[in-house]
């Protein structure tokens, strides 16, 4: 019910607090006028500060450069959704913005019933939001070019549809790899966990059925046991004793807060009898490694939106840039929110006014190189898949593994793996 | 709380209550944010949420530590109704309030075998049994994410009519603005008369006959059994009104927010309520819904300048020790008492002092 | 009967470490007629001292798990004296009062440490396997410590003399005072053992749990639950509510699909269902205080 107080940046940056202060090189040559951006996100997870940082990384690098969004100045102005998981704060900020900031648009969003719970909001108040965190398919329904929702973009992540049938392909070649048949699903009991589990749980038994043939395979694998845990849970030996008990092989988790945490390292810790992979949002973190007292090692993470590899020749770059503004790696968010003001900037300068329509015409135009890959919309603002998409390009999801030393290896796609392959833990071999 | 019937104190607090309602009218006319009157929103609905616990708390002594329990099943309601059968928001308001009603019967009939902490120990314990249950149920109540997309008030087809003509008379012309600023005055006029109406009902029935005989099972209940007072059926409709409209303010608060989700169940809730039911004076009706009045205030409007970050935890603590610190040393409240030395300057000579009330 | 085995496996695990909770909550309301709605958060205090003692003390491990008892012990005795002592004469206002330190508590830890999960290292790492069934050693250091702690005190309340002026005021605080003893000394002691004790099980559950801000519900919960079941002022009925809702627990969470989900509900029902039933408890006879 608390009115959330929104943190300006910019040239006139000031409340730098525990915040990395973001302060431009006050009004670079040549810029004048301002283009002001609302970046929302739930900072005090560390699923969110890394959307505030992607911005403000990408705001201060186009105001220095002397370009700005089509040479006004980027002005960004924060809210704090606090949790990502009641929706109320996020709702709170989306308002104030629109409200009382009158903002040219919005950025941000971690999870997807936060950003669901915005998205009547933005369309009452006609303003742009391009929304970088969640995956539900429901954040750009009713989306169309021209129609009444026509405000919302999503740049990142893929949807969970394109997330799951990735998945499942992924999935199908480790099992094709290892000789293994049986799989269980572990599942976080939230919005955009659901829907991606029933998917992948059809997917794996009929591929080409259940993607309509986007993936060729007839045969599939056998699914076992599909267990839910709750967002906040710290005892998974009931699942793991159910996987175990049905012969699971490989189990598939999908979460996206902390107990990542306590469900790596009970993994790690008791050694079931099966290998353990896929969305594990804290897992993405340097710090997961120590967190999960080095449990971690053999964990497959992915789809993820990337780890420090070469996605485009901009990813690195940009990785580079982000540890030395803020002395730690960004995660797919931090690339998205950075791609999404990078996005509108350059909208704003084709259209060669701030007015909304015409960014919005421009941005449905878009079709640029970003740091998560090759970046175009599709009619219904949706980010593209690289596998579907016209040509085969767009964004691709990366898989990672951990390793006993604490460091990642890109295993997935093997285009970008560079021969690096998948190692059974050692108490399965 | 016959007393307030006199003569000269009634004045002075018609006055008073007249003047701070004609404030509220015009108010928005001279505030600039959209955001400001949205918060007085958030006030309005509080006070009721206040005023509602009061009538059972604060008169009949039973305590009721999980009052969120009935806030959040007339919110779920709505949210439940618009999510499978998208109902007209006044049907879904009537739907909240029967279930909310029904739950306060449900809890108030079993209330009748528990005294003083146990019960409110057994309130606090229904409420989490109900947070629990949406929890459980998340595939339909969405969780801590929860129902979104709900009708605004506006859309109402006779809410929207009243909320707009209020605004017409009183603020102006509602046509230029955006449909978000349009709906924060909507919102603000139709929470105001809702607000306004039930503390008046509520204050009149508590100053009337049948309040003094609930405050009579507060005071000395083998008493009042003694002189014939049928305390049970009064103790069960105690729950079941204040039940049912902290259902109905429920209602309205997911309609202004447009969702609902389980922070509507939290004991946060439960206690932030109690925590202005004290400050304000628990036992008057309109002390609790003045006390929520000023939290609100306080928390969204004076914490803000100051520049306090809401997301600082000070808030919390600040509220939590502030209730602590009443409950020890002044338990009375701090409104009403000094709402009743000021208006007593008024009157020339008052026959009774003050009693045991409040 | 692999299911039957995990249940008593892990029930006992559970039973130990609940039994080391309830029985602080228990003493204090025997002794006092006090209930201590924040007692979950001296749980909270317990784990969260002992990370600060790891982050920002540096301290070895096992000191910084001593440290977190003993701010949780001490947190127990400022509770008392700044906000119980007050007000102990009106059960209703110290309910308003313990619930409102909770929630203090709660925001002050938020603020101190932030919102995300904290980890707390383990004593020991790694797992092994008890008739089958595989099991955190973490997990068993719980076990070990909860019964041995449990056991001590029992001990301490039924042959040392310390222990019978507990029992005394308990029993019968107008007597006690004639014979000397002031209840609230006795009190206080108590509310500062408590606080420790549901400090220790608080740092010897974070290694296999989470440290968060939200920790102090649950334990609040079934701390409640089972001294409800047990009668309100019962030591032994506390260890064996304490007992019987650890294999429930489990019971539930394994026996039933997706059991998990409902296991929080199950101390919750246990609470209304005893209280309205039968509320002196259902194991064993009522204390003194009522």
């Amino acid at each position: 019910m608390s009115r959330t107080t929104r943190k300006t940046f910019g040239a006139v940056g000031i409340l730098a607090l525990a915040l990395a202060a973001c302060s431009t090189s006050g009004g670079g040559t040549g810029l004048s006028g301002t283009y002001t951006i609302g970046v929302w996100g739930p900072a005090s997870i560390p699923q969110g500060g890394d959307i505030r940082d992607g911005a403000m990384l990408a705001a201060q690098e186009l105001n220095d450069a002397g370009t700005g969004a089509g040479g006004r100045e980027i002005k960004i102005i924060f809210c704090d959704s606090i949790d990502g998981a009641s929706t109320a704060e996020a709702v709170d900020c989306v308002k104030g913005f629109i409200q009382d900031d009158g903002v040219d648009a919005i950025v941000g969003g971690f999870s997807s019933g936060e950003t669901l719970a915005v998205l009547q909001t933005v369309v009452d108040g006609e303003t742009i939001f391009v929304a970088t965190g969640a995956a539900s398919p429901d954040v750009v329904a009713g989306v169309e070019s021209g129609g009444e929702r026509r405000f919302i973009f999503r740049i990142g992540p893929i949807n969970s549809t394109y997330l799951a049938i990735d998945m499942c392909g992924t999935m199908l070649k480790l099992a094709a790899q290892l000789g293994f048949g049986k799989f269980g699903i572990l599942f976080e009991d939230v919005e955009f966990a659901r829907p991606l589990k029933d998917f992948l749980a059809a997917c794996l038994a009929n591929p080409s059925e259940a993607t309509q043939g986007a993936i060729p395979q007839e045969t599939g694998v056998e699914v076992v046991s599909v267990k839910p845990h709750a967002f906040d849970a710290t005892d998974f030996s009931s699942q793991f004793s159910a996987f175990e008990k049905k012969g699971a092989q490989i189990v598939i988790e999908i979460n996206s807060r902390q107990e990542g945490v306590a469900l790596v390292r009970q993994w790690g810790e008791t050694r079931p009898p099966f290998a353990l992979v896929g969305i594990n949002v804290a897992s993405q973190f340097d710090a997961f490694f120590e967190q999960t007292e080095g449990n971690a090692a053999y964990e497959l993470n992915g789809p993820a939106g990337s780890t420090r590899a070469p996605l485009t020749p901009e990813t690195i770059p940009f990785y580079d840039a982000f540890m030395a503004e803020y002395g730690r790696n960004p995660i797919y968010n931090g690339l998205s929110s950075y791609d999404a003001v990078h996005a509108l900037a350059e909208a704003v300068e084709r259209a060669g006014s701030a007015e909304t329509d015409a960014v919005i015409t421009e941005m449905e135009a878009t079709d640029r190189v970003g740091t998560q890959g090759r970046e175009r919309f599709g009619p219904d603002h949706d980010i593209l898949y690289g596998p579907l998409a016209p040509d085969g390009e767009g964004i691709v999801p990366v898989y990672f593994q951990w390793q006993e030393d604490g460091t990642k290896v890109l295993v997935f796609p093997e285009e970008l793996a560079g021969g690096a392959t998948y190692t059974l833990p050692p108490w399965l071999s | 709380m016959i007393a307030a019937l006199r003569p000269g104190r009634l004045t002075v607090n018609g006055l008073l209550a007249a003047l701070v309602v004609l404030a509220a009218l015009l108010g928005p006319r001279f505030l600039t944010r959209f955001s400001t009157i949205d918060v007085l929103t958030t006030a309005g609905v509080f006070a009721m949420f206040a005023a509602s616990w009061d009538i059972l708390s604060g008169y009949t002594g039973q305590e009721n530590f999980g009052h969120a329990a009935f806030i959040g099943a007339g919110g779920f309601t709505v949210g439940l109704l618009t999510k499978y059968a998208d109902v007209p928001v006044e049907v879904s308001m009537l739907a909240a309030a029967a279930i909310a009603g029904l739950l306060g019967l449900v809890i108030g009939i079993p209330a009748l075998r528990l005294r003083g902490p146990y019960l409110a120990l057994a309130t606090l314990a229904a409420a989490a049994a109900l947070l629990r249950l949406a929890f459980i149920f998340k595939p339909q109540t969405g969780g801590e994410e929860g129902i979104s997309g709900l009708a605004k008030l506006g859309d109402g087809a006779l809410l929207g009519p009243i909320g707009r003509g209020a605004a017409r008379i009183f603020y102006g012309d509602v046509g230029g603005l955006n449909r978000l600023n349009e709906a924060s005055i909507v919102n603000y006029y139709v929470v105001l008369l809702a607000a306004t109406s039930m503390v008046a009902v509520l204050a009149a029935y508590g100053a009337s006959k049948r309040g003094l005989l609930l405050r009579s099972i507060q005071q000395d209940e083998t008493a009042a059994l003694a002189s014939g007072v049928s305390t049970a059926s009064l103790k069960v409709a105690a729950f079941v009104v204040s039940s049912t409209l902290a259902g109905i303010a429920g209602s309205l608060w997911v309609h202004t927010l447009t969702q609902v989700n389980i922070d509507t169940l939290r004991v946060d809730l439960s206690l932030l309520i109690i925590v202005m039911a004290v400050i304000g004076g628990a036992g008057s009706i309109v002390g609790p819904a003045i006390g929520a009045v000023i939290i609100v205030l306080l928390q969204d409007l004076v914490l803000d300048r100051l520049g306090i970050d809401p997301g600082s935890q000070v808030k919390p603590m600040l509220f939590s020790a502030l209730l602590i610190v009443v409950m020890i040393v002044r338990p009375k409240g701090l409104v009403v008492p000094l709402l009743r030395r000021l208006s007593g300057r008024a009157v020339i000579a008052r026959a009774r002092p003050e009693g045991a009330d409040g | 009967m692999d299911v039957l085995v995990e249940i008593l496996v892990r029930g006992a695990q559970t039973s130990a470490v609940l039994a080391l909770l309830a029985l602080g909550f228990s003493l204090v309301y025997g002794v006092g007629g006090v209930v201590n709605l924040a007692h979950g958060s001296l749980f909270m205090v317990g784990a969260y001292a002992a990370v600060a003692g790891v982050t920002t003390l540096g301290l070895p491990l096992w000191l910084a798990y001593a440290f977190g008892v003993a701010v949780a012990g001490a947190s127990g005795a400022v509770l008392y004296l700044l906000i119980v002592r007050p007000v102990r004469r009106d059960p209703l206002t110290v309910l308003i009062v313990t619930l409102g330190a909770a929630i203090f508590i709660a925001a002050l830890v938020r603020f101190l440490f932030g919102t995300a999960n904290r980890g707390l290292g383990g004593l020991v790492g790694g797992s092994f396997s008890i008739f089958g069934v595989r099991v955190q050693q973490t997990r068993m250091l719980a076990f070990v410590v909860g019964v041995l702690a449990v056991g001590l005190l029992l001990a301490v309340l039924r042959k040392t003399a310390a222990g019978r002026i507990v029992r005394a005021v308990a029993q019968d605080p107008e007597a006690a005072i004639l014979m000397g003893i002031d209840p609230g000394r006795v009190l206080l002691a108590v509310m500062t053992i408590g606080g420790a004790l549901a400090g220790l099980a608080g740092v010897t559950t974070a290694p296999f749990e989470a440290v968060f801000p939200d920790m102090w519900l649950r334990p609040l919960t079934m701390a409640f639950a089972i001294v409800i079941l047990g009668g309100l002022g019962s030591v032994e009925g506390t260890v064996l509510a304490a007992v019987l809702l650890g294999f429930l627990d489990r019971a539930v969470a394994f026996g039933l699909p997706s059991g998990e989900r409902y296991v929080d509900l199950i101390a919750v029902l246990v609470i209304l269902g005893t209280l309205v039933v039968r509320p002196q408890g259902i194991v064993a006879r009522a204390g003194a205080h009522h």
